[in-house]
C-alpha cells in the first residue's frame, strides 16, 4: 500500500482547475482520505455481516453435514469484503485492507474463532488482491470479480483444509471442501459483490470513485 | 492512583490492583501473540488447556471483571468448549480413530473416543486463543490501541485514526437500518410472511444500507479533509500511551511463563 500525506485530490479542489500532474499513473494509486474512510466503512459493514454469518454458519453447516466437505459452500460469506473493497476503491491494497478490517471487526464483536479470524482475513484478502494486481488495477469487469472471489476461495480452502479440524477429513472430503470453497467464493464473493457495486453505482453513491463514474458513464451511453 | 492510561476518562472501579489496565496495549498483545501462533499448530489437549487457564487466571487477577463477565469466562467458556468438542468430533474421519473405544452408535454412524479427543483438542485451541486475546481485549480501548500503534509502531496515523472513526460507525449502522426499515414499511414493501419473505426483505436492506454508509463516509472524509487531516507527517496527541519498564517486564514475564508451560506440558505428554 502506498499512502502519502498530501491531499491534492480532496473535494476542496473539486471546483478548481486540476493541478499539473507530474506522474499520473502513480497518482491514481494514491489513497485519498475518502478512500480510507470508505474502505474502512465497507470493512466495518462487512465485519458485522461476517459476524452474523458466523452465527448462521452453525445451523447451516449442520444442514450440509450429510456430505463431508460441502461446508465449504458457506466459506464465501466471509470472502466478499475483499472483493467489494477492491471493486469500489480500485487501488492497491484495498482488497486486503477491507477484508482485514472486516475480520477485525467481526473478531471484536466476537466469533468462536477469535484471533484466528485476523489471520484468515489477511490471507483471504491477499487471495483477492493478487487477482486485482494481476490486472494492474485496471480491469474490474465481471469476470475479474469472479476470479477475485475464486482467489479468495482458494486461500480459504487452503487454510481450512490445512490448519483447522477439516485437516482431519479424508482426502476426498478435503478436495470437496476445497472445490466448494472456490465455488462459494466465486458466487457469493465475486458475483454478489459485482452486483452490489453495480447497484451502488446506480444510486450515485460512488460518484467520488472511479468505480461509480465508469458504471454511470456506461449506463448513460446505453441509455 | 488511577490505573487507566487515559487521564481524562477513567473507568469506574479500575484501581491500582487491576494492573492490566495500566499496561501499554502493545505489551498485552506482544506477550500472548507468539503463543497464539504456536497454538495454531499444536494438536494435543494439555497445551491449550494450560494456556486457557493461565489467561483466565491473569484476566481474573489483573482486570476489572463484572460478576456476569466472570461467570461467562469461568462457566460459559468451558461449556462452549464442551459443545464445540462434540460438534468438531462429529466431523472427524472415523477410520483414523476406529481403534479407540466406541462411545455411541447411531445407525451406521459410530462416535469413537478418539474422535471426541480430537474435537476437544480443537475446541480447546479455540478457547485458549480466545482467552489469550481477552487479556488485551478486556483491558484496553480502541483509541489507546491506535495511539500506541501510531506512537510506537509508526503505523501511519491517517490509517489508524480513520479506521478508528470507522469503528464508531457500528452504532450508526443500527440507526440507519432502523430508518430503512421504517421507510420500507411506509412504502408497503413488506413482501409477506415466512422465512423466504424475510430473507428477501433483508437482502433489500443491503444496498440502501451500503449507500447510507458510503454517504456517511464521504461526509466524514469531507469533514476530515476540511480540517486538514493528513496534511502533515506527524500529529499531536490528546495524551501519550507510554511504553514503560512495566510493559517490557510484563511481556518478558509472559514469554518466560508461556515457554515454561510449553516445556512442562511436553514433559507431561
Amino acid at each position: 500500500m502506498h499512502f502519502t500525506s498530501t491531499e491534492s485530490n480532496s473535494s476542496l479542489d473539486a471546483g478548481r482547475a486540476p493541478l499539473p500532474d507530474r506522474n499520473p499513473v502513480q497518482r491514481s494509486s494514491r489513497w485519498r482520505v475518502v478512500d480510507i474512510v470508505t474502505a474502512s466503512v465497507l470493512g466495518v459493514a462487512a465485519g458485522v455481516i461476517f459476524w452474523a454469518w458466523g452465527l448462521a454458519w452453525g445451523p447451516l453447516s449442520t444442514a450440509l453435514a450429510f456430505t463431508p466437505g460441502l461446508g465449504g459452500l458457506l466459506a464465501g460469506g466471509w470472502l466478499f469484503a475483499g472483493v467489494l473493497g477492491g471493486l469500489v476503491i480500485r487501488k492497491p491494497g484495498a482488497a486486503i485492507y477491507t477484508e482485514v478490517v472486516a475480520a477485525a471487526v467481526s473478531a471484536l464483536i466476537g466469533t468462536v474463532w477469535g484471533f484466528e479470524t485476523l489471520i484468515w482475513g489477511l490471507i483471504q484478502g491477499v487471495g483477492a488482491e493478487i487477482i486485482f494486481a494481476l490486472f494492474f488495477y485496471r480491469s474490474f469487469r465481471l469476470w475479474v470479480a469472479l476470479l477475485a472471489g475464486a482467489g479468495a476461495g482458494v486461500a480459504v480452502g487452503f487454510l481450512d483444509t490445512t490448519f483447522t479440524s477439516y485437516a482431519a477429513l479424508d482426502a476426498g472430503a478435503k478436495l470437496t471442501y476445497f472445490v466448494s470453497a472456490v465455488v462459494s467464493g466465486t458466487v457469493l464473493a465475486g458475483l454478489l459483490s459485482w452486483f452490489a457495486v453495480r447497484g451502488l453505482a446506480a444510486t450515485g453513491a460512488l460518484s467520488r470513485f472511479a468505480s461509480g463514474n465508469q458504471t454511470r458513464a456506461r449506463a448513460r451511453r446505453a441509455g | 492512583m488511577s490505573a487507566a492510561l487515559d487521564p481524562y476518562s477513567t473507568r469506574p472501579g479500575v484501581t491500582a490492583r487491576h494492573f492490566l489496565h495500566a499496561l501499554n496495549p502493545l505489551a498485552k498483545i506482544a506477550g500472548p501473540l507468539p503463543f497464539m501462533v504456536y497454538l495454531l499448530f499444536v494438536r494435543d489437549i494439555a497445551t491449550p488447556l494450560a494456556f486457557a487457564c493461565l489467561a483466565l487466571l491473569l484476566v481474573t487477577v489483573g482486570a476489572r471483571l463484572t460478576p456476569r463477565l466472570g461467570i461467562a469466562l469461568w462457566l460459559g467458556l468451558p461449556l462452549v468448549v464442551g459443545v464445540l468438542s462434540l460438534s468438531f468430533g462429529l466431523w472427524t474421519d472415523a477410520s483414523r480413530v476406529d481403534h479407540t473405544p466406541l462411545l455411541f452408535q447411531l445407525g451406521d454412524y459410530r462416535f469413537f473416543l478418539g474422535a471426541w479427543l480430537i474435537g476437544l483438542a480443537t475446541a480447546l485451541r479455540l478457547g485458549a486463543l480466545l482467552s489469550l486475546a481477552l487479556i488485551a481485549g478486556l483491558t484496553m480501548t480502541g483509541p489507546d490501541l491506535v495511539r500506541a500503534l501510531v506512537q510506537h509502531l509508526h503505523v501511519p496515523y491517517r490509517i489508524g485514526y480513520t479506521a478508528l472513526a470507522a469503528y464508531r460507525f457500528v452504532p450508526r449502522f443500527r440507526h440507519e437500518l432502523d430508518g430503512i426499515r421504517h421507510a420500507h414499511r411506509v412504502r408497503g414493501i413488506a413482501g409477506g410472511r415466512g422465512p423466504l419473505a424475510a430473507l428477501r426483505r433483508y437482502l433489500g436492506y443491503i444496498v440502501p444500507l451500503l449507500v447510507g454508509a458510503i454517504r456517511h463516509a464521504e461526509r466524514v472524509a469531507l469533514a476530515m479533509d476540511s480540517r486538514a487531516f493528513g496534511a502533515f507527517e506527524t500529529r499531536t496527541e490528546r495524551y501519550l500511551v507510554p511504553l514503560r519498564a512495566r510493559d517490557w517486564i510484563f511481556a518478558a514475564a509472559f514469554w518466560v511463563i508461556g515457554a515454561s508451560v510449553i516445556v512442562g506440558t511436553a514433559r507431561l505428554g
